[in-house]
């Protein structure tokens, strides 16, 4: 069954006309088959690039595997001295801390009282 | 599954086909014709060589057209990327009146301004003669969707094509 329809003789002019255009100057057959492949393939050109990314795919998994199985360690810190930078930590004051205290009371540790 | 022809049987087939094939490789490699003829020489290359073998249950030019259509979409991957490059080229004005010698070059114009499956199902019905089903049969679709993008192609041409070009 023949789905075009007397209206469509327009279009099919118009590619009738195309069809005449391609086929002057076309390689004819046993030319086309028998002639040296000037280039690779694009099928060859496909799986190269394929290739090329499954390289890239294994590298960085390869440079992934590395960082897991030897992850870089921090220094390492004795554990006195951590003792004794913690204690000094929390001993610390700010030399403007004496500003706070007026009155001779202490606003950093004693909350002000209400008022009546 | 019907014996592939002998080699010489197939080889006169395909030079039967061949204005056809180049065509349908044209309108698959989006009118790049180096492109075509690198991608049919290693379509027909391939079927002598017996990588794609005929069933038998569809016609020899249905059959080839979709089997190559696959080696051919490969030459449209790289096309797009040469057509991604390549200046965009305005649609045809379609106030300008067209000789009867440039109707050729204003439809091929046209056609690049339609989606890829209309482009594929204008080209299988007018310029292969085929009908709406067996151009579904190629391109792999249902008959329904090829029918809707038979009708949208159609009337998107009408709209880029110049008048002169009816004519």
């Amino acid at each position: 069954m023949n789905h075009r329809f007397s209206d469509d003789r327009d279009i099919q002019r118009s590619f009738d006309a195309l069809r005449d255009a391609d086929l002057e100057g076309a390689p004819g057959y046993r030319t086309l088959l028998r002639r040296p492949r000037a280039t690779e393939s694009p099928r060859s050109t496909i799986r190269l690039a394929g290739a090329w990314a499954a390289g890239g795919l294994a590298l960085a998994a390869a440079v992934a595997g590395v960082m897991i199985l030897f992850p870089a360690r921090h220094a390492d810190v004795p554990l006195d001295n951590a003792i004794s930078q913690a204690q000094e930590m929390s001993s610390w004051s700010a030399p403007t801390d004496t500003f706070l205290e007026v009155d001779s009371l202490d606003s950093r540790s004693e909350p002000p009282a209400d008022r009546p | 599954m019907v014996e592939r022809p002998a080699a010489r049987t197939l080889e006169d087939e395909l030079e039967e086909l061949h204005p056809l094939a180049f065509g349908w490789a044209l309108a698959c490699c989006r009118r790049d014709r180096a492109l075509a003829e690198e991608v049919l020489q290693n379509a027909y290359l391939r079927v002598l060589a017996g990588a794609a073998r005929f069933d038998g249950r569809s016609s020899l030019k249905t059959w080839l057209l979709s089997e190559r259509r696959r080696e051919w979409m490969t030459g449209r991957f790289l096309a797009r990327f040469a057509v991604q490059r390549a200046v965009p080229e305005p649609p045809p004005d379609p106030f300008t009146p067209v000789a009867a010698s440039e109707r050729a070059q204003a439809v091929a114009r046209a056609l690049k301004h339609l989606s890829g499956r209309q482009r594929e199902i204008l080209h299988l019905v007018f310029y292969q003669g085929m009908t709406i089903e067996e151009a579904a049969d190629v391109t792999g679709i249902s008959v329904g969707s090829a029918r809707v993008h038979y009708e949208r192609g159609k009337a998107r041409l009408r709209l880029l094509l110049p008048a002169e070009a009816y004519r």
